[in-house]
């Protein structure tokens, strides 16, 4: 049996190499310690970028809700405009401008036929006057009722009636001219 | 076995440490996959909610809608509320101008209620008693019916006289909103 023998102190004694296998354990470790580290931001990296996503889906998710809304609002209002216009224009289609039918009514009036009255009702007129006092007051009165008829806004609504020399002519009116 | 393993006791901590290691990485691991399973979700989830967007986008032309707004906004219409003050302005300057002398005006007591082209509306009424000659009541009802009003009817026209003497009585229904 051989005693190795060493009498230098220890801090002057040369070191021992270091093993193979204590080589491959640090290697092992550091490996895992570094594997550990990527693997973490890689799990990281994917949450922050699920966070972004979330984030971008929750911003896209609210344009929608506001581009539908909108679109919602505008097109109620659309309807309601649509509405509101059609009964304007209905409204001006059926509306009868008195002031221009009674002008008419007068421009047609032969000589010899005197106004005495107009009594409008929905869409007829009642003109009631005097014609002549003489055997042509019919003929005034027939000869106006004529001209009414042949205005395009007016139609003669049955036979005028005459006594004593008042008459009474009642005419329907076309309805438009409205604003 | 304990007093084994307190002569290796470094080798005991070195295995320890690498056990330790590995299973720090296999949590990672597991942790990693699980993100990344649910990134896939939420890009899947991404890539429906941009196509809904263009969808969107493509279904509510909110420019086309807002111009088709405008355009139907420009139309004439009936006011949303009673032009009083405007209206009696109109009404009492235009008399004097057009030789007309109003002797009463009688406004209904509250609004009606009138359908026009399926939906209702507010239709205030005032019957007004004028007097004049026939041709200046004429010239009057024209001037109303002619005003810068919309929405302004004449009905229930009745005028009776003779010669330069003529009384007028009519109403005038202004609709509203």
């Amino acid at each position: 049996m051989n005693v190795e023998i060493n009498l230098l102190p220890e801090e002057f004694r040369p070191r021992a190499p270091v093993e193979t296998r204590t080589l491959l354990v640090i290697v092992l470790v550091l490996a895992l310690a570094v594997g550990c580290y990527f693997l973490y931001q890689a799990k990281s990296n994917a949450k922050a970028e699920i966070a972004d996503l979330e984030k971008n889906i929750a911003a896209v998710n609210q344009q929608i809700d506001t581009i539908t809304r909108d679109a919602q609002g505008l097109t109620n209002s659309i309807s309601t405009l649509k509405t509101v216009t059609r009964s304007y224009e209905s409204f001006v289609a059926s509306k009868i401008t008195w002031g221009d039918a009674l002008a008419r009514v007068q421009s047609h009036k032969p000589s010899g036929v005197a106004l005495g009255g107009l009594t409008q009702k929905g869409n007829t007129l009642e003109i009631q006057g005097t014609a002549g006092g003489t055997s042509s007051s019919f003929s005034g009165v027939t000869s106006y009722g004529r001209a009414l008829d042949g205005d395009t806004k007016f139609t003669l609504a049955g036979w005028p009636t005459l006594k004593s020399a008042t008459f009474s002519l009642t005419i329907k009116v076309a309805p438009g001219g409205g604003r | 076995m304990i007093e084994l393993l307190r002569q290796n006791i470094r080798l005991v901590a070195v295995i320890a440490v690498v056990v330790l290691l590995l299973v720090v990485n296999i949590f990672f691991l597991l942790q990693w996959q699980s993100a990344e399973g649910d990134r896939a979700k939420v890009e899947d989830n991404w890539k429906l909610v941009d196509t809904n967007l263009r969808l969107a986008r493509a279904q509510y032309d909110l420019d086309a809608l807002q111009a088709q707004k405008d355009q139907l906004s420009a139309k004439p219409q009936f006011p949303s509320e009673l032009p009083i003050v405007d209206l009696i302005t109109y009404v009492a300057n235009g008399a004097p101008r057009l030789g007309v002398i109003i002797t009463e005006v009688k406004p209904s007591a509250s609004a009606g209620s009138e359908t026009i082209g399926g939906r209702a509306y507010s239709a205030y009424k005032t019957q007004v008693t004028v007097t004049g000659t026939l041709s200046n009541i004429t010239s009057f009802l024209k001037y109303i019916e002619g005003g810068p009003f919309n929405g302004i009817r004449i009905e229930d026209v009745s005028l009776s006289g003779s010669g330069q003497s003529w009384q007028g009585k009519f109403t005038i229904v202004v609709i509203t909103q």
